[in-house]
This record gives C-alpha cells, structure tokens and sequence, in this order.
C-alpha cells in the first residue's frame, strides 16, 4: 500500500487530495466507523424543515450535486440546530455536533452550475438563506444511504438519497436587504462587502454565494460550498485588510487564547505593520496524523500585501476572525495565529468553529507584554506540544527591519 | 495653474524604466518621484520597513531634462507599471508634468499618451542610512539571479558568505539542513572586484532578495555589499548613467 506522509495529509485535509488517490483513504474509513451513529429511515418521502441548510458539491462540476439539507420529522425552532454554527459555539460538544449532523437527510439534485435558476423557480434558493427554518417535503427516488461525509471545511451531514423532487411549503424569508440582493444586477464581491456591512448573518450570505443568488444576473452560478466559504472569507478579509493596514499600530503585544472541540488557540498581535503567521499543530492520532509519531507542524505566511503561501480553509477563516478584531479597533498589528489540534479532535466538522473560536477569543482581555519574545514564551507554555522551536523560527522574531540602523 | 509645464524629462529606454517601476511595485503601492537639478530621485520605504529602493538618476541619464525647480510626481506604482508594459524595447519615456496631471508618452513606432492625476504622496520620513559594510563583491549580474534562483529550491532564506579576499558563497538555506551553495572564486573571474576586511556572513529573505531580480535584466553588474548579521545592499549600475541601490534587513539565524 502507498504511505502517505502526515504532513501531506495535514495540509490536504481530504480535500485537494495531494496523494493523488481518487478518494480520501482516511475519510473512507473514519465514515465506516461512524455509519453506526446513523438512524435509517426506510421511507421516500421527507418531511422536515430546512434549518436552512445547503451543501453544493465540487465533484462533476459544472454537473454539481445540490444537497438540501432537512432534519425528518423536525419543524420550526426544532429543527434550527441542525445548522447554526453561532448557536452551537460553546455549547455543543463534538459528540452532538456529530450526532446532530447525522440525524440530517440530504436530497440531493443534479444540477447544472450554470443554471442556478431552475432553484430560484421552486423557491428552493430562497428557502436556503431564510432567517427561518423552512417546511419542505421531498420524493426521494430510493431509500436514504448513510453518507457521514467530514472535511476540514463543511459541515457533515448524515444521510442522503437522490431526490426525485422537492418542494418548499412554507414563505421563506431571507433577510431584507439581501432579498434586494438577490436582483442586484453588481459583481459578487460588491454585493457579498454591502451585506457583510449591514449585518447579514456571515452564514447566510455564504449560503446566498453558493445558492446561485449573488452577482451579475448573466453570470450567476452555483458555487460549491467549499469554494463558497472560502470566497466569502477571502472577499471579505481584502476589505478589511485595505482598511486597516491604514490604520496606526496597536501598542502593546497582546495575547488572546481560545478554546473548543479540541482545537486550542492563541492569537498574539504585534505592534508592526500587518501581516500574519499561521501555526498549525496537529498532533499524532487526530484524523489526517493517524502515520506520525510527533505532531506534524504546518505554516503559512501573509505579507503586508496580503499574499500568502498558500490557500487553506482553515487559515482564511482564522485570519478574517482577526482582520475583523483590527478593523472595529481602527488598529493595525503583525499577527501569529497559532492552533493546536488536540487527539479529542477526532471528526472535522467544517471550518466555523475556527472563525468563532478566533472572534470570540478576541472578544476576551487580552494579557500584554512588553515584547514579542516575552509573549512568545508564554504562549509556548499554553500548549501541549512542544512549540519553543517552531516559535523561535517565526518571521517576525527572525526578520529583522531596517530601523536598527536607520537612527534620525 | 499656469500652463507651463513644470518638468519635462524623456528617458531613452521605456524598457528599463519598467525594470525599476516593477521592483518598487513589489514593495510599495505609491511612491513620489522627486524632480531636481541634482536629477531624479526615487526612494521607497516597505511598510514592514524590511527593505528599501533608492533610485538615482543624474540629469545625465536623460534625453531631455528640463526641470525649472523641485518637482514631484506621485503616482500609483502597479497603474504605471500597466502603462509602461504597453511598451516595446528600444521605446523612449517621457514624462510631463502640468498642474496637477502627469502626461506619460511611450515613444516607438506610434506614439501612446497617458494622461494621469499627479498624486500627492504622503512622504514618509526615511532617514538616510550609514553603513560600512565589512564585505563587499562586483559580480555580474546573471550570477547572483542564477544562485538565488538555486538557493530558492531549498528554502526562504539565502546565506551571503565571505570567508576571506579570495572565496564567496551564496547558499540557500532550507529546513533540516539542507541546501544549496553557490561558490565564487576569484580566480576564475567571476568576483570581478572583492574586498573583505572582515570575515561575514549574513541571511536574507529570498522573497524580499526576489523583488528586485527585475533589475538584473538591464544592470549588467552588481554589487553585494553586507557585513554579519546586518543589512545588505545591491547596487545596480544602469547602462547609460543612473544607479539603483536596494537595502534589505538581514535575517537572524
């Protein structure tokens, strides 16, 4: 058999399959161990409310699969938690996020990306952005298999059978300002800044991104959900980075710690010009180590200019969950992001506990330091792995900047 | 506003212009070329303050250089850039500025006029820096491209090395170890002038050493001057007169 080493495993997240085999190997066999968890029904016919939920798949594109997600059996606020990151945040453990998620029937539909209309006609891309969950029925064309499927970006979800048709039976209701949106005839990227800034759920606009529901009318297209969310992150952070890498620098290194679903977090925010450093810590045992002896260490970079070393989910969402904490302070700061993935982590259940863990761990005091070297060994004691190396190799302890030796 | 025009200057090759307007667009988004009787200046400060462009060019260096006092000219580094692209070799620049807008012309076989806003920078404070460097070497210019681009298979970090007046490494540094040497010899020629009054070694970032490898397309030398543990300076000498040194902040090991 190939091995795989960790660290491509690590990067990859089952998603961009690095290995070059046709499907995650890893995936394949944790979603055999969890088929357990999930109750079968053996009916055709689907009854539920929409949380909303919404997944639309990459593979096949621009034939995508259109998974319209409803919990059997459950209406109204019952079946809100199905799908709500913010409501979950904190309070959930891993264990229902994973069971929750498995209780969720997919109907899925073969659509062609570049006719997202043919959802728009049967309200069924309005009912994914309502504030509200959504009374739907759905014709399943055979009985549900179990198809616990987890990325290091969606959300799962359980189970899922070719639909035969599907039907909303209640008025949704999108937020307002994103029903006008929807007959906005701007670039996704205007549109997705406008609804960020007046306060749309962030959740709900990936939705609208993904449904099909923004940009310029001629061009709209399905968007799978994977490259929904990392759009949106991407959209929004470049707004917010042009706005405050304008701004003056923060005084003090601050040091702000966060925690959930195994994941631990520490932010530390440097008084320099913006840039960011993102450590990623996975310890052997999770999902993508199970091969490694010693935690595999992953980093990315982003320059002053908002380049970085490479795309990854994870770290965008990271990232806008800091550029937001700058932005609202009118503050500029480097930036060293670092998150260890503890062995409890054993399901990834998407990237928006990343982006709430990040922002909610902002919100708290941060402790201050009068340099980053004093910071940075603290942070290095918050961590179970070993991290003084790692952190010692940082950019911005390494780097050094011309002021040294530019005295007045 | 008056109709005169403030300044007036016409460069011989549009080409070359580019070769600096695509360095400083590497590190910088606006920038404010300073017009006077000594010719023009442009320096540009990164914002990290990691690296520094000066750009000198002597009145000399010009076809025409008609400037009746200081004048400066901001512009938008990436937009000009754009301009200048349109050009083709053996193009000439020229530069006008008239109240408050800049006419660029790219003069070949037609003739592309520009018109765009004179911008006015906000000129951050950058003091001239002093240095001696302990380490100093003229190489020709596809040399230093040829190792950082070696250097660039194995890591971020490139290593200047001077041992002593005959040898000089340049070595890309990557992780666990491994790497990659250049090493330059002055008996085969190819350290065209080399002093070395101390022995020095020093790290850079190759991100940072990359943005100006634009340059070597029109310097034909290249000198490298660093000291331990301390900034390096390149300096490009352009054909015709005109120099363009670049200062980078070394990398700690």
């Amino acid at each position: 058999m190939k091995r795989v080493p960790a660290t491509l495993c690590a990067r990859c997240k089952g998603g961009k399959l690095l290995c070059g085999l046709s499907a995650c190997p890893l995936l394949e066999r944790f979603r055999a161990e969890v088929r357990a968890f999930t109750r079968m029904p053996s009916t055709t016919r689907v009854y539920g409310a929409t949380p909303p939920s919404l997944v639309v798949g990459e593979r096949g594109y621009p034939r995508v699969a259109v998974m319209y997600n409803v919990p059997p059996g459950s209406f109204g606020e019952a079946a809100k938690i199905y799908d709500d990151p913010q409501g979950w945040w904190g309070r959930l453990s891993l264990d229902e996020i994973v069971r929750l998620r498995s209780g969720l029937l997919a109907s899925t539909l073969r659509v062609d990306a570049r006719n997202p209309w043919v959802l728009y006609e049967k309200e069924i891309s309005l009912a994914t952005v309502s504030t509200r969950p959504v009374s739907s029925e759905a014709l399943l064309e055979k009985p549900p298999k179990p198809s616990l499927r987890f990325d290091g970006v969606l959300k799962p979800v359980g189970l899922s059978a070719p639909a035969r048709l599907v039907r909303v039976e209640e008025n949704p209701k999108p937020p307002r300002r994103l029903e006008k949106a929807v007959w906005d005839d701007a670039r996704a990227a205007e549109i997705i800044g406008e609804l960020y800034f007046s306060g749309v759920d962030y959740y709900t606009i990936i939705r609208a991104m993904s449904a099909g529901l923004l940009g310029r009318l001629r061009a709209r297209r399905l968007v799978p959900t994977r490259w929904a969310i990392t759009a949106v992150d991407s959209i929004v952070g470049e707004t917010l980075r042009r706005g405050v890498r304008e701004n003056p620098l923060i005084n003090e290194v601050e040091l702000y710690r966060g925690e959930y679903l195994g994941n631990r977090f520490v932010v530390i925010l440097v008084p320099a010009a913006y840039g960011m450093e993102w450590v990623e810590v996975w310890h052997p045992s999770t999902l993508w180590t199970s091969g490694a002896r010693e935690p595999v260490v992953i980093i990315n970079r982003e320059d002053w200019r908002g380049r970085w070393n490479y795309m990854d989910g994870g770290y965008i969402a990271a990232r806008l969950a800091v550029l937001e904490h700058l932005y609202r302070r009118r503050r500029q700061a480097y930036a060293v992001i670092i998150r260890e993935i503890l062995p409890d982590y054993y399901a990834p259940v998407g990237n928006w506990h990343i982006r709430e863990t990040v922002r909610r761990a902002l919100q708290g005091r941060p402790e201050k330091y009068a340099s980053i070297q004093e910071a940075l060994d603290r942070a290095a004691r918050l961590f179970k792995a070993d991290l003084r190396g790692v952190l010692r190799s940082l950019k911005i302890v390494r780097q050094k900047t011309l002021e040294t030796w530019m005295q007045p | 506003m008056s109709d005169a025009a403030i300044a007036r200057i016409s460069y011989p090759d549009s080409k070359a212009f580019q070769s600096m307007i695509e360095a400083l667009s590497k590190i910088i988004d606006e920038v404010s070329m300073k017009l006077g009787p000594e010719g023009a200046r442009i320096r540009a400060l990164d914002p990290a303050k990691i690296a520094l462009i000066d750009i000198k060019l002597p009145p000399s260096a010009f076809l025409e250089y008609s400037v009746e006092e200081e004048a400066s000219i901001g512009f938008n580094v990436a937009n000009f850039l754009k301009l200048l692209k349109r050009g083709k070799r053996g193009d000439r620049l020229e530069i006008e500025a008239k109240g408050d807008r800049v006419t660029i012309a790219i003069v070949g076989d037609v003739v592309r006029r520009y018109t765009i806003l004179n911008l006015d920078v906000i000129e951050p404070e950058i003091p001239e820096a002093r240095f001696s460097f302990n380490a100093s070497a003229t190489l020709l210019a596809d040399l230093v491209k040829n190792a950082i681009r070696d250097a660039e298979a194995v890591g971020d970090t490139v290593e200047f090395e001077a041992p002593n007046d005959s040898e000089f490494y340049i070595r890309g540094v990557g992780p666990e170890g491994s790497g990659a040497e250049t090493r330059l010899t002055a008996e085969t020629g190819q350290l065209i002038e080399y002093n070395v009054s101390e022995h020095s070694k020093a790290r850079y970032s190759i991100d940072y050493l990359k943005h100006v490898l634009s340059l070597t397309k029109v310097a034909d030398l290249v000198t490298v001057e660093f000291s331990t543990d301390a900034p390096l300076r390149l300096g490009f000498s352009l054909p015709g007169e005109g120099r363009v040194e670049y200062l980078l902040a070394p990398k700690l090991e």
